[in-house]
C-alpha cells in the first residue's frame, strides 16, 4: 500500500457492508483504509462527545450516512403529508437544522471532511399521484431539504454533499432496496449496489489523497472519429450531429467539459501529420481544435515513448496521465511499458464511449481554482512561449525576450486556498514536499512566527497566476524555510532564484541575520537537490533523505537580471514581531 | 450437499471447503456471522438464479437445510 486513510462512517443504519466495500475500493487504489464503524444510531452522542471512538479515530473523512426513512419516518406518512404548509416547511427545516448543527459540532471539534448524503426521493408516496397536489408532498419536502442541504454546504470547505438520489436514481431505488435484508440486518442498500457506492466515495478520497490525474492523452483514429484518416480522409471519417458519427461528436463534448475543469488535453496518434491535421483544423463537427491539445505527438514513434515525452513536456509525471485508445495492441503496449500511467478499458461499441469519459473517477478535484479554470490558457501560452524559443539562438536571449514579472504577495484570503492547493499538489520542485491543508495555512497565515508568501508570475504571453510559494518560521533573528515550491509549469526561467532573494532581502531588512533551510528527497524533487547550494547557502548537516542549509550573515542570493520582482499589497505580517 | 454449493459457501466465506459439513452452524463456522450469512444468500440467489423468502434465508438449523431449502426451490 502506497498511502493510508482514516474514515468514519456515521449511519443510522447498519454500514458495515459499506465499510468492508469502501476498505476494498481503496484497496484497488493501494490506499490502506481504517474505517471507523460507529456503533449503529449512537452518531449523535458520538458526535456531541469530543472524547468519543468516533474523534478519537482521527478521521480525514466522514461519512454521515443517514437514511431519510430513518431520520424523519413520519414523513412517509399519509397523515402528515396532510398537514399544513407551514407545519410541513418548518418539518424540513428542523431537519435541515438539526443536521446543520451535527456538522457544524463534527467541525468543531475535528480537521476532517465531512460528505453528508443527501436523501433520496421515493418512488413511492401515500397520497400516490395526489402526493404533489397537497404541496409540498412527501417529494416536495425531501427535494426542499436535499435544495437546501446543497446550498448550506455550497461556500463551506469543510463539508460536501453526496447526491445520495441522484446514485438511487441512477442504479434505481428498486434495484437498491433489499426488503429482506433491510428487515433482518437494518442494511439499507443491497449488497450488490455497495460496491458501486464504494466507488462513489472513492470521488472523494481519491483527491483527498492526491490521486486525482491532470491530463487526458487521446488516439485520433477511431477514438475521436471513426475510420483511419489516412485512408477515409476528411469526407470519410465518421464525425457529425446526426448519424452513428453522432457518438464522435457527443465524445468529444464530453472531452471539452473535462478541458474547462481544467483537464489538460494532448494527443497520442500513429498518422501522417497532414492527414490528422486536415481533419484537427477542417473537419466542421471537430469540436477538439488544435488550440485545446497543449501537446500533439502525431507521429510513427510507439506510443509509451510519446506518452513520456508529453509528460516531459507539460513537467507532470506520468502517473498523472489517462490514456484512452481504441486499440486494444496500444493500450497492453503502454500498460506494460508505463504500469503507472492509467490505460481506460475503452469499450469495442463506440456508443459507449461517452458514458466511459463519464464513469471514470479520477478527474474529481475537491475544490477549482481559478488557476485550475484558466490552466488550458496557461498552457497554450506556455506551448505559445515553447515556440517562441525556437527562434532566439540562446536561452538567454529567449529568457529576457519574456520580460518575466514576479509578483511577490503575502497571504492573503484570496490567496490562501490556491497556497494549500500548491503545498498539496507540487512535486517536482518542491524543497520539503510538506502539504498543508487550507485550515493549517490559515493558522500560519495567523501566527506571529510564521510568513506565507506567494508569487504570481507574468510574462509577454501572459498571467500564470499563483504558482509559487514560500514560508517562513521565524526564530528570533534566524528564519527557517519550512516550504518553498514552485508549480512545475514556470521551472526552467529561473524564477525560484528571483523569488528566493526577495525573501532573503524582505527577511534581512527586518533585522533577520541568519536564514536556514532544509532539502528533504522525495522520488520526485530531485532536481531540487542542489537549488539552495545554487542560490549561495552552505550545507550544514546531510544524510541520506535531508540536507540543511544555513545562510551567512553576510551572504545575499543574487536576483535575476532580466526578472523584475515586484511586492504586491502591504507587508502587514512582517512587522508584527518587531 | 454437492460440490458447487459447498464452493460457493467456502469462498464466500474465504474458508477452505473440507471446513463445512451438513451439520455446520453459524456457532461452529466463526466466518459464518450475520453479515456474511447475507452474502451467502445473495450469491445463492445470484448463482441459482432463485429467491428466498425472508423465512427460508433465516429459519434453517443448519447448512444441509439450508442445502435443502435450495434443492426444493430448485425442483
Amino acid at each position: 500500500m502506497d498511502d493510508s486513510i482514516n474514515i468514519a462512517i456515521l449511519g443510522n443504519c447498519t454500514t458495515d457492508y459499506i465499510t468492508k466495500a469502501l476498505v476494498q475500493a481503496c484497496g484497488n487504489y493501494h490506499i490502506a483504509a481504517e474505517i471507523y464503524n460507529c456503533p449503529y444510531r449512537q452518531y449523535n452522542q458520538e458526535i456531541i462527545n469530543p472524547g468519543s471512538g468516533f474523534y478519537k479515530s482521527a478521521p480525514e473523512l466522514t461519512i454521515l450516512f443517514l437514511e431519510g426513512k430513518n431520520l424523519f419516518p413520519e414523513w412517509f406518512e399519509f397523515k402528515t403529508i396532510m398537514n399544513s404548509r407551514e407545519q410541513k416547511l418548518s418539518s424540513v427545516q428542523s431537519i435541515l437544522e438539526s443536521l446543520i448543527s451535527l456538522a457544524e459540532e463534527i467541525h468543531k471539534n475535528s480537521g476532517t471532511k465531512i460528505l453528508v448524503n443527501n436523501f433520496k426521493i421515493p418512488h413511492f408516496s401515500p397520497l400516490g399521484i395526489l402526493d404533489n397536489k397537497y404541496f409540498p408532498g412527501l417529494r416536495d419536502m425531501i427535494s426542499l431539504l436535499n435544495y437546501q442541504l446543497s446550498e448550506w454546504a455550497a461556500d463551506k470547505d469543510y463539508v460536501y454533499i453526496f447526491d445520495y438520489h441522484a446514485f438511487s436514481a441512477y442504479y434505481g431505488e428498486a434495484n437498491l432496496e433489499d426488503a429482506k435484508m433491510l428487515y433482518m440486518t437494518k442494511t439499507t442498500i443491497s449488497l450488490k449496489y455497495t460496491t458501486a457506492l464504494a466507488r462513489e466515495y472513492m470521488k472523494y478520497i481519491l483527491p483527498l489523497k492526491y490521486r486525482a490525474k491532470k491530463c487526458l492523452v487521446l488516439d485520433l483514429d477511431n477514438t475521436l472519429w471513426g475510420g483511419i484518416a489516412g485512408e477515409d480522409g476528411i469526407s470519410g471519417v465518421k464525425l457529425d450531429i446526426t448519424d452513428s458519427g453522432r457518438s464522435f461528436y457527443d465524445f468529444q463534448k464530453e472531452i471539452l467539459n473535462l478541458y474547462y475543469k481544467g483537464v489538460i488535453l494532448a494527443i497520442n496518434s500513429k498518422n501522417n501529420v497532414e492527414d490528422a491535421m486536415n481533419i484537427i483544423e477542417n473537419h466542421p463537427h471537430m469540436l477538439l481544435k488544435k488550440e485545446y491539445f497543449s501537446v500533439m505527438k502525431i507521429n510513427w514513434q510507439d506510443k509509451a515513448k510519446n506518452l513520456t515525452e508529453i509528460a516531459e513536456e507539460l513537467n507532470i509525471s506520468t502517473d498523472s496521465i489517462i490514456f484512452f485508445d481504441d486499440s486494444i495492441v496500444e493500450r497492453e503496449l503502454v500498460k506494460s511499458l508505463l504500469p503507472e500511467v492509467m490505460v481506460v478499458d475503452v469499450p469495442v461499441d463506440t456508443s459507449k464511449y461517452s458514458d466511459t469519459i463519464r464513469n471514470l473517477i479520477e478527474f474529481e478535484y475537491l475544490k477549482l481554482t481559478a488557476e485550475d479554470l484558466s490552466r488550458n490558457v496557461m498552457y497554450t501560452a506556455n506551448k505559445k512561449r515553447d515556440e517562441a524559443q525556437k527562434k532566439f539562438s540562446t536561452v538567454e536571449e529567449y529568457l529576457n525576450s519574456l520580460q518575466t514579472k514576479v509578483i511577490l504577495e503575502f497571504s492573503n484570503d484570496f490567496t490562501i486556498p490556491r497556497i494549500a492547493q500548491l503545498t498539496q499538489k507540487t512535486n517536482q520542485f518542491n524543497l520539503t514536499t510538506k502539504r498543508y491543508t487550507q485550515e493549517e495555512i490559515t493558522r500560519f497565515h495567523q501566527s506571529p512566527d510564521y510568513i506565507v508568501a506567494s508569487v504570481q508570475v507574468t510574462d509577454i504571453y501572459g498571467d500564470n497566476g499563483i504558482t509559487g510559494v514560500c514560508i517562513v518560521k521565524l526564530e528570533g533573528d534566524s528564519a527557517f524555510i519550512d516550504t518553498f515550491l514552485l508549480s512545475c509549469r514556470i521551472m526552467g526561467r529561473d524564477v525560484e532564484f528571483a523569488f528566493l532573494s526577495k525573501v532573503v532581502e524582505l527577511l534581512r531588512a527586518q533585522g533577520v541575520k541568519t536564514v536556514d533551510a532544509l532539502y528533504r528527497k522525495t522520488e520526485r524533487n530531485q532536481t531540487t537537490a542542489d537549488f539552495y547550494m545554487k542560490a549561495g547557502f552552505s550545507v550544514v548537516s546531510a544524510n541520506e533523505s535531508e540536507t540543511s542549509y544555513r545562510l551567512d550573515e553576510s551572504a545575499q542570493p543574487g536576483g535575476i537580471e532580466q526578472i523584475e520582482t515586484i511586492v504586491k499589497g502591504e507587508i502587514p505580517l512582517w512587522t508584527k514581531n518587531s | 450437499m454437492d460440490e458447487k454449493f459447498v464452493n460457493l459457501i467456502a469462498s464466500t466465506l474465504e474458508i477452505p471447503a473440507d471446513d463445512l459439513k451438513y451439520d455446520s452452524t453459524t456457532e461452529t463456522v466463526p466466518q459464518w456471522t450475520s453479515l456474511s450469512h447475507w452474502e451467502i444468500i445473495e450469491a445463492l440467489e445470484a448463482q441459482y438464479g432463485i429467491e428466498f423468502t425472508m423465512d427460508e434465508a433465516t429459519e434453517f438449523k443448519n447448512l444441509g437445510e439450508l442445502y435443502e431449502i435450495l434443492q426444493r426451490k430448485l425442483s
